[in-house]
């Protein structure tokens, strides 16, 4: 999983939700901001108390069941490309269109 | 299930019951809101050959894939989705006869407890509208519990299945990881969530279990192992079993009317001729923090795929610069507790959070994970309650988060170690259902169902809520 480097000091003690917001590319109304400021602040001392928990020699479980590489033949089989393009909102001549980079 | 009787000995006829189930949804829906999309003329179904499921029918959560059916995660950013192509579970269904009614209300993306995030209106509990049905997998447990439809799917990440078949009195089976594929499912947590059977007894839980379980090449995760009838596993006598009754989930906040029902139900385990013991799971009591953060940062990760581009809602400007375009989108499609979701998973995933907050909650799962299978040496299952509380107050807990996070205590740990857990109804309380929860070993669904029907035929309680078309 990617591990994203927001530029946040871990000494940082305000909880900035607009930032954090940007990041996720949400854009949050004045009345949401200030709404999760005092939420997740809250939920985040909530996560605070797995600080108790004696985890120092323990190893990380990532999945609950062990996970490995399942593969298949490398035959090609196609998937119809109409199907696919009926799922976009806006399709011109077998293009989807996307926001101007 | 007298009513697969019916149907095999052709006393009630496959068209004339499937008229009746079109009628209820017709009756029902203005008050219990349990579909998001009920399947047009699903009723004139016709079946060749009946087969496992011998034209039953069966609701289909919105998380999960049906072609041509729009399927919307009771979210406004996937409106107008139509996959092109089922979930192996829906194919599954198809394929054993049964006869796919529509697409159950649920929590936007299953985040949630009481089906009240849909961007659909909430589902209406069958025992007291006034009340929400549970969630996330709400409309999937009020279209069973009503007789809406005979049985449902539902996922449960941190108890979506359990939660809400608890609320609405019916029996919801979270299977072990692994054991149904998640191929069509749409992604909310992945290494937690299952999808699961939902039906008012546990032969019909046995029965959706064993047409929908099985090795599936499409999901990198599903477990190839031999095929299973879960019906034969519905034994009389529970002579020799051990049942361990474990403290952590019976601890403060478990209100005492719900004690009470699960204590009633020790007793009657105890004349079936088991064993109950209490036992102790310590690293339990870090189990809903730990679940919070792993979920949050899987669906962070997991939610990114939400462009407005390639599926589900689009805006129409055409001018627009991407970073504002996504940002639009996703501001106007997602519902705050997903956005929540997705800022506080960002966050522990962050460099400097990351261990502190992420790897920590994945080594306490470790210790729950270890906790869990030292007790499984001397235990055959595990037993405590669904959930702390009865069902509450449409409205009654929505605006605190953290309030409605603790009421699924009794249930995340489960999703934390991969284990099965079926929820059963185990009495009424001022004519609310109380749901017991009975956890076994990983691929022990045989043990677990067993457990349930032994429970149901001592408790017999044919529980009709006061919206329902049921025949009891």
């Amino acid at each position: 999983m990617e591990v994203f480097n927001l530029g946040l000091s871990i000494r940082e003690s305000r909880f900035d939700v607009k930032r954090l917001a940007s990041l996720v590319k949400l854009r949050l109304s004045p009345e949401e901001e200030k709404l999760f400021s005092v939420q997740l602040s809250r939920i985040l001392e909530f996560f605070n108390r797995l600080d108790k928990a004696q985890v120092d020699d323990v190893e990380p479980t990532f999945h609950p069941l062990e996970i490995y590489n399942v593969f298949r033949e490398d035959i090609v089989s196609p998937y119809p490309s109409d199907k696919l393009l009926s799922l976009p909102s806006r399709v011109k001549e077998r293009y989807i269109w996307a926001p101007r980079m | 299930m007298k009513l697969i009787q019916e149907i095999e000995s052709g006393s009630l006829p496959l068209d004339e019951y499937l008229a009746r189930k079109a009628e209820a949804i017709a009756k029902l829906e203005p008050i219990l809101n349990s579909f998001i999309t009920v399947v047009k003329g699903f009723e004139k179904s016709r079946i060749e050959r009946l087969g496992l499921l011998k034209g039953l029918t069966v609701a289909i959560k919105d998380n999960i894939c049906m072609e041509g059916i729009e399927t919307t995660c009771g979210s406004l950013i996937l409106r107008g989705y139509k996959p092109s192509y089922d979930a192996t579970v829906v194919e599954r269904i198809k394929k054993n006869s049964g006869v796919i009614t529509g697409k159950t209300n649920m929590d936007e993306f299953a985040m949630g407890s009481t089906t009240e995030w849909s961007a659909f209106g909430p589902t209406r509990n069958p025992w007291d509208p006034c009340r929400v049905p549970g969630g996330s997998s709400g409309g999937s447990a009020a279209a069973v519990a009503s007789g809406e439809s005979d049985l449902a799917l539902g996922s449960d990440t941190g108890g979506s299945i359990r939660c809400p078949a608890s609320f609405c009195g019916v029996v919801g089976l979270k299977p072990t990881y692994g054991l149904v594929s998640r191929y069509g499912l749409i992604a909310y947590a992945n290494s937690l969530e299952q999808i699961g059977p939902i039906a008012r007894d546990v032969y019909g839980c046995a029965l959706l279990l064993t047409a929908i379980a099985g090795y599936d090449p499409r999901d990198s995760t599903s477990i190839d192992r031999s095929y299973t009838d879960y019906r034969y596993a519905l034994i009389e006598g529970l002579e020799g079993f051990r049942l361990g009754v474990v403290r952590e989930l019976l601890g403060e906040g478990v209100d005492q009317r719900v004690s009470s029902c699960i204590e009633e139900s020790i007793y009657r385990f105890e004349s079936l001729g088991a064993t109950v013991e209490e036992v102790s799971i310590p690293s339990i009591s870090f189990a809903l923090p730990a679940y919070y953060i792993i979920a949050m940062a899987e669906a962070s990760s997991n939610l990114a795929r939400y462009d407005g581009v390639r599926y589900g809602m689009s805006l129409s400007a055409r001018d627009y610069d991407w970073s504002r375009y996504y940002e639009d989108v996703r501001s106007r499609g997602f519902g705050l507790e997903v956005k929540r979701r997705i800022i506080l998973g960002a966050y522990v995933l962050s460099a400097g959070y990351y261990d502190r907050y992420y790897i920590k909650a994945l080594k306490v799962r470790t210790l729950i994970k270890k906790g869990f299978m030292e007790v499984f040496k001397r235990f055959d299952a595990l037993i405590g309650p669904s959930m702390p509380i009865l069902p509450f107050r449409i409205g009654e807990k929505i605006e605190d988060p953290l309030e409605l996070y603790m009421c699924d205590i009794d249930t995340v740990p489960v999703n934390l170690a991969g284990l099965p857990a079926i929820s059963i109804p185990c009495g009424l309380v001022d004519d609310l259902p109380v749901g017991l929860q009975i956890i076994g070993s990983y691929f022990c669904e045989d043990t677990i169902l067993r457990i349930a029907y032994n429970l149901e035929a001592a408790l017999d309680l044919r529980l009709k809520p006061v919206f329902s078309e049921v025949c009891v």
